[in-house]
């Protein structure tokens, strides 16, 4: 993988824009690099998955702290985290939830993940709702053609 | 955030295995912006009648919208029952039954609102004991 990619890449995992696919593929091209080929970027993106450490950053220096990219870096570790732990809590009541017959409730907008019910179901309505116009349009157009063929035969 | 999709999403991965347009109900495209999904099983589920609800809806995604639709027909021409209907040359609406028996039937529902004007293609997958005509009572409620 080319620098520039590499970095787009990595600004993508940063802002949490990346998708599963993309993440192994910057994993590997970033633990591909031989050490000479590293800089701060790729460096700072290996220490957020976990593969190196970052040594502590002179002042003025990129890696500063009031440093967009550290900013972030503290942003997805949160995320990381409380994804872990929405995962533990999750999966902690998902027994009782199968023994009373729970199931899930999740939808995803833009990327966002909604799990109040009230919210998915109300999307849920509203998706039904487009089919059930478009199906009563389709029989519309059917009785429209149905009373064409009709005023035809009667000639 | 990519963990919390992968487990979350895991369970009833499996339900509408073998259709073409299984890969887009997957946690892949759950994090797609201008992509709408929707994931509803169990309990939750049951008070609509049904064992699985699933759902995707793209916006302004013309290439996606497209790929889906692609899907649809290759999996609409297996159908055993099939509701279809087509504006400017394009599907713009479509229900097919898929088969199965009992709790296991599945049934897609289409909607390309390209012909209408609009960027916006939804996708419904649902599976449950329920038939053709209860579907269409549904999406008419």
């Amino acid at each position: 993988m080319d620098k520039d990619r590499l970095h787009i890449l990595i600004e993508h995992y940063f802002d949490g824009d990346t998708t599963l696919g993309e993440e192994r593929e910057l994993r590997a091209a970033l633990l591909a690099l031989a050490p000479a080929e590293r800089d701060q970027t790729t460096e700072e993106a290996l220490a957020v998955m976990g593969y190196a450490r970052m040594e502590a950053a002179p002042a003025g220096n990129a890696a500063s702290a009031d440093s967009p990219m550290r900013w972030r870096r503290m942003l997805l570790r949160g995320t990381a985290a409380a994804a872990v732990a929405a995962v533990l809590a999750v999966t902690a009541v998902l027994p009782r939830f199968a023994g009373d017959g729970g199931g899930e409730c999740i939808a995803y907008v833009d990327g966002s993940r909604i799990v109040d019910e009230h919210a998915v179901m109300g999307i849920i309505d509203a998706q039904l709702g487009e089919m059930g116009e478009a199906a009563d349009d389709v029989s519309r157009q059917m009785e429209s053609d149905f009373s064409e063929i009709r005023e035809a035969m009667d000639f | 955030m990519a963990l919390a999709v992968a487990s979350l999403l895991s369970i009833d991965a499996c339900a509408q295995t073998g259709l073409n347009v299984a890969p887009f109900f997957s946690e892949e495209y759950a994090s797609e912006k201008k992509l709408t999904s929707v994931t509803l099983t169990g309990e939750k589920c049951g008070k609509l009648g049904l064992r699985v609800y699933k759902s995707v809806s793209v916006t302004d995604d013309a290439p996606l919208a497209d790929r889906i639709r692609r899907a649809v027909a290759k999996d609409g021409a297996k159908a055993t029952l099939k509701e279809v209907a087509y504006r400017g040359g394009e599907l713009y609406f479509g229900l097919y039954s898929m088969g199965g028996k009992g709790a296991g039937r599945r049934y897609l529902i289409f909607l390309n609102r390209r012909p209408a004007g609009q960027e916006k293609t939804i996708l419904v997958y649902i599976e449950g004991n329920i038939s053709e005509e209860t579907v269409k009572k549904l999406i008419k409620r």
